[in-house]
């Protein structure tokens, strides 16, 4: 049936972005501090790491994450066995590649958000006897959430699209990896797919709009919030 | 400084976008003649262009992919000459849009469908089929059976020998033949099910092969209908003649085709 595949496919890109998200998220949050806010051994580097996946071709990162995380690779293996399957060719590689191709958009907003606070509220927070993980829950953070919830809207805008890095290391099985966006690209190469690449087209951009729509009106209701 | 610089900018793009600004008209290029080919024809078909290049002298310039996304694309206006499909619903399927000329249609080769693994990673001695279930619950890469030939043609075998409700969830459906055998080839995959000529042209290990197909796999060439003016017909069609010559046979069964499809034509070398 014409919407079976089509259910899943938006199903299966729900799932691997959200769970793409889920990890990255806290990641960037973290790091973002760091590279932000300290200066160590390494900092540049890490920051030109962090936006490889912006500027390389999603095929290449693909192709990388098969070399390092890929059945014939003794971390693949490790990470199968534990798992009792994938990464590659699972959904879970599939949540990888999203995560990955995505890291520099969420990261990005939130290291401006980090520069942007006004080093003194934390020292005030010092001086009154609060402990820096505290001084990061209470006062960082808040102060820090429109950029943290930018970067999160981003990143899930392109880990729903992602295409290049999810076909080469997660494949496209249907019903398992099969994302939208690889369900788009297989009904236009298939001699009689036009209604199947037209009907996920919409839902795609359907989807895609609402969670432009959504984030949006959240980020405004934080930011009022914040000043008020 | 500044005239330089603005003279540069000027000048680039220009300088890029037109293709034929150092020729003049007489120098111009012979426009070549477009050929879509199966991705299972990869090395084969530059070959035959090759011979047919050093032959006749007119320039061939072939591109690959799955059949099922060639006709797609011939549907959509590619350049397209000619078609060399490896089914013939690809190429019934253009010919019934209009875009596939019915006179002139040949068949050209045929292929044997083989089960291959990793190199040195082989199942002791199973026959094709069986070693096919026990690599389960690995996955078995081959070509989209949804559309890509090979992949069709695995599906009507797999059916008929009543394993495909068992195989078929552990299928990795890839776009073409070729990455199938690229996926074995790197031992990504447990098995893959490619054509006996892409067995031969990769580096794995083959199992066996399997049984023929109910419609027994034939490749089909055609002229593609609509292009208007670019090379002569004439020059297409002389490509379409030369694929059953013998140097194009004998150029075909060296990498793995078969001609057992031409029972007829006596004295075939393959």
């Amino acid at each position: 049936m014409l919407t079976d595949g089509a259910i899943d496919a938006v199903m299966l890109s729900l799932r691997v972005a959200l769970v793409a998200m889920a990890v990255s998220l806290p990641v960037a949050v973290l790091l973002g501090y760091a590279i932000a806010r300290h200066r160590f051994f390494g900092r540049r580097a890490l920051l030109v790491l962090v936006n490889l996946p912006l500027v390389l071709p999603p095929v290449v990162t693909g192709y990388l994450l098969l070399l390092a995380l890929g059945p014939n690779r003794a971390l693949g293996r490790a990470l199968a066995d534990l798992f009792g399957a994938g990464p590659a060719f699972h959904w879970t590689g599939a949540a990888i590649a999203a995560g990955v191709m995505a890291f520099p958009l969420v990261i990005r907003p939130i290291l401006v958000a980090y520069q942007a606070i006004d080093g003194r509220l934390e020292e005030a927070a010092e001086t009154l006897g609060a402990r820096r993980a505290v001084i990061f829950a209470t006062v960082t953070l808040p102060l820090a959430l429109p950029g943290i919830l930018a970067g999160l809207a981003l990143g899930l805008a392109k880990a729903l699209g992602e295409f290049g890095a999810t076909i080469v290391f997660a494949a496209n099985i249907p019903g398992e990896t099969r994302t939208l966006a690889l369900a788009i690209y297989s009904a236009l190469q298939q001699p009689n797919g036009d209604q199947m690449a037209f009907l996920l087209t919409a839902i795609a951009l359907a989807v895609g709009s609402l969670a432009l729509v959504l984030s949006d009106l959240f980020i405004n209701r934080v930011q009022r919030s914040a000043h008020a | 400084m500044r005239p330089v610089l603005a003279l540069l900018l000027v000048a680039l793009p220009v300088a890029l976008l037109e293709p034929n600004c150092a020729l003049g008209a007489e120098q111009r290029v012979p426009d070549p003649i477009h050929v879509f080919a199966a991705a299972s024809l990869s090395e084969a078909a530059d070959e035959l262009a090759r011979a047919y290049e050093g032959a006749t002298g007119k320039r061939v310039i072939v591109t690959f992919a799955a059949s099922s996304t060639l006709a797609r694309q011939i549907a959509a206006g590619a350049p397209a000459d000619l078609f060399l499909s490896a089914h013939e619903d690809w190429a019934q399927w253009l010919e019934d849009k209009g875009y596939l000329r019915r006179e002139g249609r040949i068949d050209f080769a045929g292929n044997g469908l083989v089960v291959i693994q990793p190199p040195g990673k082989q199942e002791t001695n199973l026959p094709p089929l069986d070693a096919l279930v026990a690599v389960l619950p690995g996955r078995i890469a081959v070509g989209d059976p949804e559309h890509v030939p090979v992949g069709r043609y695995a599906r009507q075998v797999l059916e008929r020998n009543g394993v495909w409700e068992t195989i078929a969830p552990y299928l990795l459906p890839t776009e073409n033949t070729l990455m199938a055998l690229r996926l074995v080839e790197k031992d990504l995959v447990a098995a893959g099910i490619v054509y006996s000529s892409d067995a031969q042209s990769g580096d794995v290990s083959v199992v066996g092969l399997l049984p023929d197909p109910d419609r027994p796999i034939r490749y089909v060439a055609g002229l593609v209908e609509g292009r208007k003016g670019e090379p002569d017909e004439e020059d297409a069609a002389g490509f379409l003649r030369f694929l059953t010559s013998p140097a194009a046979v004998a150029i075909l069964c060296e990498r793995g085709f078969s001609m057992a499809v031409f029972k007829g034509k006596g004295g075939s070398p393959c």
